[in-house]
């Protein structure tokens, strides 16, 4: 995906809108999940990705294959959110537990039922909302550095730059991440 | 003996930034360490779980962002300058479409934010209309920017 990927950028940067959609449509769920996860709601992810999109869409047409595409897309989302946080903390976010306004549902049980596909059979949806409940509870630069890794795909070393801190710090809080999702889904199997 | 720095290196093995000698190493280490090949099964585990909690965004919003933003040329032309008074306008659109009937007064710390920055894009198109001068038929901007202060009142009624 990713060559393909870098491949539609440079397309879409020389001025190509066939590409910029396709590049829209192969990243998009990515960066709506993420969007969605870290900013516990999904009307402010809605918000986030136009943004996202729109700074991306400003910053295209000068952008040089400055190396991967998405560690740079995911960079813009995670400062957005940090700033959308930081400014709306007045704002009541919807957790993932609680029923968003429009339907009566969980924002968990929502994920759960996003895209279809096999995997999500086996591990089903309160898999993920104990899952989800558990990234709730992690501090936040460890949930941030999960999202990163898990949505935003990035290697730790981007992980690193995006959150300016050093790679062993980052590879540490993955770690915390990863062991908490493991007791969470082991109690839930045993 | 399993320690933290086997996890790093695990997390670094999945993440395919060991290169070929650290691959082997690690694969070694892991052969005789079953908490290391536990920890890389859990690693393995939250990846299925994120990738079966994809969210896919609404093809509405996929289709205003479409509208709000198509690659733009890179020499400014005067057609360049009209392209981008409309992208303004349809980013106002977007915006329109993004507001919520009735916005939380928290909304509107979000909302004014982006006033500002259609109104910033404004006076940016202007500096670039004048840079053009009188080469540039201005009669399509000038339309263009009306439209573009129609987009800032919406914003301003839903603030
Ligand atoms: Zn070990």
């Amino acid at each position: 995906m990713d060559d393909n990927g870098e491949e539609l950028v440079k397309r879409a940067a020389r001025g190509d809108p066939e590409a910029y959609r396709d590049m829209v449509t192969l990243y998009g769920p990515r960066l709506f999940s993420y969007l969605a996860a870290r900013l516990r709601s999904r009307e402010a992810a809605e918000d986030a990705y136009a943004e996202v999109w729109l700074r991306v869409w400003k910053a295209l047409p000068s952008y040089e294959s400055r190396g991967r595409f998405q560690p740079w897309l995911f960079t813009i989302a995670h400062r957005l959110s940090l700033d959308m946080l930081s400014s709306e903390s007045g704002r009541k976010s919807v957790s993932l537990d609680e029923p968003v306004e429009d339907g009566g549902v969980t924002l968990a049980e929502r994920v759960g039922s996003g895209e279809p596909g096999p995997e999500r059979e086996v591990l089903g949806r309160q898999e993920w909302a104990r899952a989800s409940a558990v990234l709730e509870g992690l501090p936040e630069e460890q949930r941030q550095t999960f999202l990163l890794r898990e949505f935003g795909g990035l290697s730790f070393s981007e992980i690193a730059r995006a959150m300016d801190c050093p790679l062993n710090t980052a590879l540490a809080r993955m770690r915390y991440a990863v062991l908490k999702m493991r007791s969470a889904v082991e109690e839930h199997h045993a | 003996m399993h320690s933290p720095e086997h996890e790093d290196l695990a997390l670094l093995f999945e993440s395919g930034e060991l290169d070929e000698a650290g691959r082997a190493d690690f694969e070694r280490t892991m052969a005789g360490c079953a908490e290391c090949r536990a920890f890389l099964e859990s690693v393995r585990a939250c990846h299925r779980l994120s990738t079966s909690a994809r969210l896919t965004p609404r093809p509405e919003l996929d289709e205003a962002v479409l509208e709000s933003g198509s690659p733009r040329p890179r020499l400014l032309d005067p057609w360049t300058v009209a392209g981008v008074a409309s992208s303004l306008v349809l980013a106002g659109a977007l915006i329109a479409f993004l507001g919520r009937p009735a916005p939380r007064p928290a909304d509107l710390a979000w909302s004014s934010g982006l006033e500002e920055r259609v109104a910033a894009a404004g006076e940016e198109l202007e500096a670039i209309s004048e840079s053009l001068g009188a080469e540039t038929e201005s009669g399509d901007i000038d339309d263009d920017l009306d439209a573009l202060e129609s987009a800032a009142e919406i914003f301003g009624e839903q603030g």
